[in-house]
């Protein structure tokens, strides 16, 4: 998944406490390739304005791990009410990510013999990325956090960049969560990038070495090098094709029962108006880009309100790499 | 044990559910075999139900790992302890009590309250202290929302086994119908019965049938088995010699059952080692953990019988010889590290509506 690569430093609401740490990871919109970074692939991913987590970073007596009130769930308005929020959200809030990048960071400084003081600290979050929308919301908590470690412990220098979406790949794995590294590149890098790198039925196949998923993989790879190339030439109508592919790609692999009909609908629904549209991520959400300009824009709203979607613009985020990232940049 | 739960609108609820022995039979429970299991006194969970206004899922301040000394520490905990305390053990039941009584139309009022927990048994020793939590925290809805006669008590270790499964816990019934019946109780998993009544035949039989027992475990159960078993899979798939030996164990269940009533204490010994024997031939030694295994073998070397509690993590030993026997046995786990206690059985905790939904 991609991540926030380089979480910007948040502006705390406390401007005299020095000692407070906090940064802020944006939500993430796989653009082209994905699902195929899981399988070798190539991918171009992005991070938006639009939705973040933060996660803050004080120094405390004792090593706390805060629950946030509402997103670690223990309270509810009704029995009913838990039920369903299990059922939408799961079991799982942000304390348990927490305390997986704190212990992929601690294993990987003595694996390293990079050296930490003792002094311990008190870490909460927040977030306002929607749940379960494929826009990478555990990662963002993740790379937010890892930020504040790395500069309460004062090695952002010592551990380069390009490692630091392994660390969040890493703490995500800990807890059995799935997913490829796009999204944690792209939120590490808050940059349109491309980079190489290393489910279900579709994952077994693939490494059974069924021909069609390895091929249809494959295709899905290459559309990220067309990709590269047609926004670099600024070929929109390339663009609208290659979007397009992707997501039908995915549906002959992954097939509607596992995309599930609300998502399929959202993209369906772009479709229509003559939009591009596909997955942001693994479903949840859609990326749409509208060739015709704002008045097919106006057309993809009205066909979202009747259906109940939420459309929003995407507000681009830019690379927010410091001059300590950079240096970590050149040298491999 | 079982409190008298208290059914005014205002008052808490308290229940407490015991660690549990697999004595003999497991764990064929999950291959429609049979076992004889207990509740121990040693240690338990308990959880306490009151009223308010929102429905609050109080987490622990030490098991649901939040507070540390240091960066150390936590890698430590998780390393030993996993990710998860007991709070999503409570989520859990709620909602499969809720969608059970949403299934079965059992109307509940609209009240909320607060759900919190406390426990003594050590994780990670195949003591079932996930089950005692979950079971605890059932017994205080049946009572919250006064449906305990309307949830027949074969059916609540259902409940309990699939609050676990919400959270990918895989396990079988033998604990969760030793939890909630309490004492000693013979199961029967056979397929018919399975399939026909969606549970067992559970019989409780007097514990003062039991011989005097011990319990070794140690502080630190890192131990726990670098390979992940594949007898489930081999099982499912026919293997001849896992089908029949996973049937010998669910005999032994059976031949315990007469050998307790006749007080056969030799043909106990007997069937109590037999039973690990098999686990060891079945698993394998990499899967059981070396630790597991030398918690046996140390019973073993003074005569006594031994096997696993549950999965691993600790060991019920029978002495036969007596004090004598049970002294060696103290000496040789102090040279190993292992704590050695004696066995306490919990009673039965039925009370009158639970014993008339016996039928």
């Amino acid at each position: 998944a991609s991540m926030d690569p380089n979480p910007e430093p948040a502006s705390s609401g406390d401007e005299n406490n020095n000692d407070v740490l906090e940064y802020r990871s944006f939500a993430r919109i796989g653009f082209l390739g994905n699902p195929s970074d899981v399988y070798f692939g190539r991918t171009i991913s992005f991070t938006i304005g639009n939705f973040w987590a933060s996660a803050k970073l004080e120094p405390s007596d004792h090593l706390l791990i805060k629950p946030h009130p509402f997103h670690d769930l223990v309270r509810f308005d009704s029995l009913d009410n838990l039920v369903c929020r299990l059922k939408n959200e799961g079991y799982y809030g942000g304390v348990r990510l927490l305390m997986a990048i704190c212990k992929v960071f601690r294993s990987y400084c003595k694996d390293n013999d990079i050296r930490l003081h003792d002094r311990n600290f008190t870490l909460s979050y927040d977030t306002n990325i929607p749940r379960q929308t494929g826009l990478s919301g555990s990662s963002a908590i993740v790379s937010a956090a890892l930020s504040c470690l790395l500069d309460y412990y004062n090695v952002r220098h010592l551990i380069r960049i390009e490692v630091r979406p392994n660390l969040i790949l890493n703490a995500e794995k800990e807890l059995g969560i799935v997913a490829g590294l796009q999204d944690r590149v792209a939120q590490v890098y808050a940059l349109l990038i491309f980079k190489w790198h290393v489910h279900s039925t579709v994952r077994r196949k693939w490494l059974d070495g069924d021909e069609f998923i390895i091929s249809s993989m494959a295709e899905i790879a290459k559309l990220a090098e067309e990709g590269r190339t047609a926004l670099l030439n600024k070929d929109y109508t390339k663009l609208k094709e290659l979007m397009n592919r992707n997501f039908d790609l995915r549906r002959i692999m992954f097939g509607d029962e596992c995309l599930g009909a609300m998502n399929i609908e959202m993209v369906e629904v772009a479709r229509k108006i003559g939009a591009a549209a596909k997955f942001t991520g693994s479903g949840g959400a859609v990326v749409a880009f509208c060739p015709d300009g704002p008045s097919q824009v106006k057309l993809l709203e009205e066909e979202c309100k009747k259906a109940g979607f939420i459309v929003e613009p995407v507000k681009l985020v830019p690379t927010r790499l410091n001059n300590s990232d950079l240096k970590t940049l050149s040298n491999p | 044990m079982d409190q008298d739960p208290k059914s005014t609108a205002t008052a808490a609820i308290e229940h407490r559910s015991f660690a549990r022995i697999g004595f003999l039979g497991n764990p064929s429970d999950v291959y429609f075999g049979r076992t004889i299991s207990f509740t121990i006194g040693n240690f338990w969970a308990s959880v306490k139900l009151e009223p308010s206004e929102h429905v609050i899922i109080k987490p622990h301040p030490f098991h649901d790992l939040v507070q540390f000394n240091s960066l150390d520490h936590l890698l430590n905990r998780l390393e030993n302890e996993g990710y998860y305390g007991g709070v999503r053990l409570l989520m859990a039941i709620c909602k499969v009590f809720r969608n059970h009584c949403k299934d079965n139309g059992i109307q509940l009022h609209q009240r909320n309250f607060t759900l919190s927990y406390d426990t003594n048994i050590p994780r990670q020793t195949g003591l079932s202290g996930s089950s005692a939590i979950v079971s605890a925290a059932l017994s205080c809805l049946l009572d919250f929302y006064n449906v305990r006669h309307l949830i027949k008590l074969q059916v609540r270790p259902n409940l309990v086994l699939n609050a676990e499964k919400e959270l990918g816990i895989v396990a079988g019934l033998q604990d969760r119908v030793a939890q909630v019946y309490g004492g000693l109780v013979h199961m029967d998993f056979s397929k018919e019965h399975m399939d026909k009544l969606g549970h067992g035949i559970y019989t409780p039989m007097d514990i003062t049938l039991l011989p005097p027992l011990h319990l070794i475990y140690a502080e630190n159960p890192s131990d726990s088995g670098k390979v992940h078993s594949r007898v489930r899979q081999r099982w499912l798939d026919g293997d001849e010699m896992i089908i029949t030996s996973m049937e010998e164990v669910g005999k032994l269940a059976e031949e315990g059952r007469t050998a307790l009533l006749e007080k056969d204490h030799s043909k106990l010994v007997q069937l109590m080692n037999r039973n690990f024997d098999l686990r060891r031939k079945m698993f394998g030694d990499e899967c059981l953990g070396a630790m597991n295994v030398e918690m046996v073998e140390v019973a073993r070397r003074v005569g006594a019988a031994s096997k696993f509690t549950g999965s691993g993590g600790a060991v019920v030993v029978f002495c036969p010889e007596g004090p004598s026997q049970v002294k060696s046995l103290e000496e040789e786990c102090k040279k190993l590290g292992f704590i050695l206690e004696p066995v306490k059985i919990a009673p039965s905790c039925l009370n009158d509506s639970d014993i008339q939904s016996l039928g």
